[in-house]
């Protein structure tokens, strides 16, 4: 089975390089780590990943779920949110616009972002 | 020939009875005229009523009153008292034997003049009896004046007052309008705010008969000429005639006969003005309308400069919790990121102990943090909800230790409280510690077990924290109390920061039971004891 490419869009680069690790511990390939809506639709044209990892507020204009409304117009991409409890006001939002919803709450342990990350793509 | 003494006697007694007769006449005449004088020249307008007539026929009228009421004397003399007044007879009957039962000889009345014009009178009033013809005397007192002077007085009372009651501008607006239309006409009557960046006049509130525009460029109106002019303004009809030639103003809608505008103030600046206009009489309004208005325009100036500064205390209140929820939103993100380096640091270590360490790290730098993420969601900023945020620190905890949930229960019965961040911390790192151990130790063969945290008010003034387990107990630390853990270690000094106390049982499973005082001055003194 060829390792599956995962884009992590954090704001906070440090956090990312903690979920990028992780990810690799799992044996996933992260190509690339952004912390803007726009350079996350960027890259996604790029890199074409096989799922993504979304922060909810960003750095730039777009917050993430903004950007993966973008992206999900484009590709069929499945998105995982990356949250805090406070967004869940905000999360209200990105859930009327998909079938699946799913989200991580942080702080997040492996096991949790194992299965979860497993989840989202099988259901692709 | 000489009269004899006796016709001589008579004559003389007869000649003194006229002559007594005479001097009697005159004076009769002479008490007369001085009484008629009285009446006649009296600077007070007096009527002589007859009571004998139901609708009590004007039977005599001084000069005062012919003067005040503008009929000629012949004309006054046809009239009865009814004809002058404005009550209807039925009424003003009414009023006068009310007036009777009360032993009252003073009542108030409106009369209308031979003009036309309604005034209001006092009227004074008393029984004479002519010969047994009974008539009453009425002397008429004009107090439309002080009528008046009186309603003023009221108004800018009620207007002084309606600044500190109305609820909103509009409201007070409504009540100054009302408040004025008990003195003058104000079916033509609206406060313009005035725009002075996009000069645009608008109109809040307004009740024009014969205008319906909301708003209008500011351009050469009145409302403009005022604002220009910078106090308060009485323009006729022939003085807009006289500015619009002269192209200072340039009309629109209907051309009013006079016009009065007060510009509005607050805080030194023009905010708008307030104005009142008559399409029919020129003699609508006048000077004391014009420092009615003024007054009124004061108030609202008062009125709008307390609504911008609690606009203002608003908005820097706003920016304030803004920046506040933005720093604490900051710290929990900074102490996330520390986290997330404990984590990446200890990636390249190889023995569990040394991973174990770091891990209990990253958990305390989260319960931490996990603190300022529920003041930033909290509704006051200062403190958290202990129930929320203990529920979410202790899950968190069984999902970073692999709990499996089917072999350790849990337990959870947080009172709802308020906590502020000083206590909140060492509240959540003592659960952080003691509930970590009993993830770690109670239970080393995956028995199945429970592990309760508690949290509820002691009584008025402490708190009480109780998180227990029924695993295998707290044997080495029973035997050496002196060697703890880190753990146990920073569970007393944080008791110690909450000035509470600890009690220990290990013997069978674990029980930590915490108390600390509500008002943590109050601990410390009974710490220091």
């Amino acid at each position: 089975m060829a390792t599956e490419k995962i884009l992590v869009v954090e704001d906070q680069y440090i956090i990312g390089m903690e979920i990028k690790d992780r990810l690799e511990t799992l044996g996933y390939d992260v190509p690339a780590t952004v912390v803007s809506g726009e350079d996350a639709i960027g890259k996604t044209k790029e890199l074409r990943p096989d799922l993504i990892l979304m922060d909810i507020q960003l750095d730039g204009k777009l917050d993430g779920i903004e950007a993966a409304e973008q992206i999900t117009t484009e590709f069929e991409i499945p998105i995982i949110y990356l949250t805090a409890y406070s967004d869940y006001r905000t999360l209200e939002r990105a859930k009327k616009n998909v079938d699946t919803f799913l989200c991580l709450h942080k702080p997040f342990e492996e096991k949790e972002l194992h299965s979860t990350i497993k989840q989202a793509l099988n259901s692709n | 020939m000489r009269k004899a003494p006796q016709i001589l006697k008579a004559e003389k007694s007869r000649t003194k009875k006229n002559r007594q007769q005479v001097e009697q006449e005159k004076a009769r005449l002479e008490s007369e005229a001085l009484f008629r004088a009285l009446f006649e020249k009296n600077q007070a307008v007096t009527l002589l009523l007859d009571v004998e007539d139901k609708n009590l026929s004007i039977v005599d009228a001084n000069e005062a009153a012919v003067k005040y009421y503008g009929y000629s004397k012949d004309d006054l003399l046809q009239k009865t008292i009814m004809d002058l007044n404005t009550l209807p007879a039925e009424e003003v009957r009414k009023k006068m034997a009310a007036a009777r039962e009360q032993n009252k000889t003073v009542f108030e009345l409106q009369h209308q003049l031979a003009s036309g014009e309604i005034r209001d009178i006092e009227s004074y009033s008393g029984p004479i009896d002519i010969f047994g013809h009974k008539l009453v005397y009425v002397v008429v007192h004009d107090i439309t004046y002080r009528k008046r002077s009186e309603m003023i007085q009221d108004l800018l009372y009620n207007i002084s007052n309606a600044v500190h009651t109305s609820k909103d501008l509009n409201e007070l607006f409504k009540l100054i309008r009302d408040e004025l239309s008990q003195i003058f006409d104000t079916t033509n009557f609206y406060i313009a705010i005035y725009d002075s960046v996009a000069e645009i006049v608008s109109l809040p509130f307004f009740t024009e008969e014969e205008e319906n525009f909301k708003s209008f460029p500011e351009g050469k109106t009145l409302a403009a000429y005022v604002i220009e002019k910078n106090q308060p303004t009485m323009i006729t009809k022939g003085k807009i005639d006289r500015l619009v030639e002269k192209g200072e103003v340039e009309t629109y809608g209907s051309l009013s006969k006079v016009w009065l505008g007060v510009p509005l103030k607050a805080k030194n600046e023009i905010v708008g003005i307030i104005a009142v206009q008559s399409y029919t009489s020129q003699t609508a309004y006048g000077e004391e309308e014009l420092e009615i208005l003024k007054f009124a325009s004061d108030q609202i100036g008062l009125s709008i400069e307390r609504k911008l500064a609690e606009i203002e205390i608003k908005a820097s209140l706003d920016e304030k919790i803004v920046l506040l929820k933005e720093i604490h939103h900051r710290v929990k993100n900074n102490l996330q990121v520390i986290s997330s380096l404990l984590y990446l640091q200890s990636k390249n270590l190889t023995d569990d102990e040394s991973i174990s360490i770091f891990l209990e790290s990253q958990n305390r730098v989260r319960s931490m943090s996990l603190v300022h993420e529920k003041l930033y969601q909290s509704e006051n900023l200062a403190k958290i909800n202990l129930r929320l945020y203990i529920g979410d620190l202790v899950r968190f905890l069984f999902r970073t230790y692999k709990t499996n949930p089917n072999n350790i229960e849990l337990n959870l019965d947080i009172e709802d409280v308020a906590l502020d961040v000083d206590s909140a911390i060492p509240c959540g790192l003592i659960i952080n510690e003691l509930v970590s151990n009993c993830l770690k130790y109670a239970f080393p063969n995956q028995e199945r077990g429970e592990i309760a945290v508690k949290f509820r008010s002691k009584n008025e003034h402490q708190y009480n924290l109780l998180v227990c387990d029924n695993g295998i107990g707290l044997k080495s630390y029973l035997e050496t109390p002196d060697k703890k853990t880190l753990g146990l270690q920073l569970v007393d000094t944080l008791v110690d920061q909450l000035h509470g106390k600890v009690e220990i049982n290990g013997k069978i499973g674990s029980e930590f039971n915490i108390s600390f005082f509500k008002d943590k001055r109050k601990g410390k003194r009974e710490f220091i004891k």
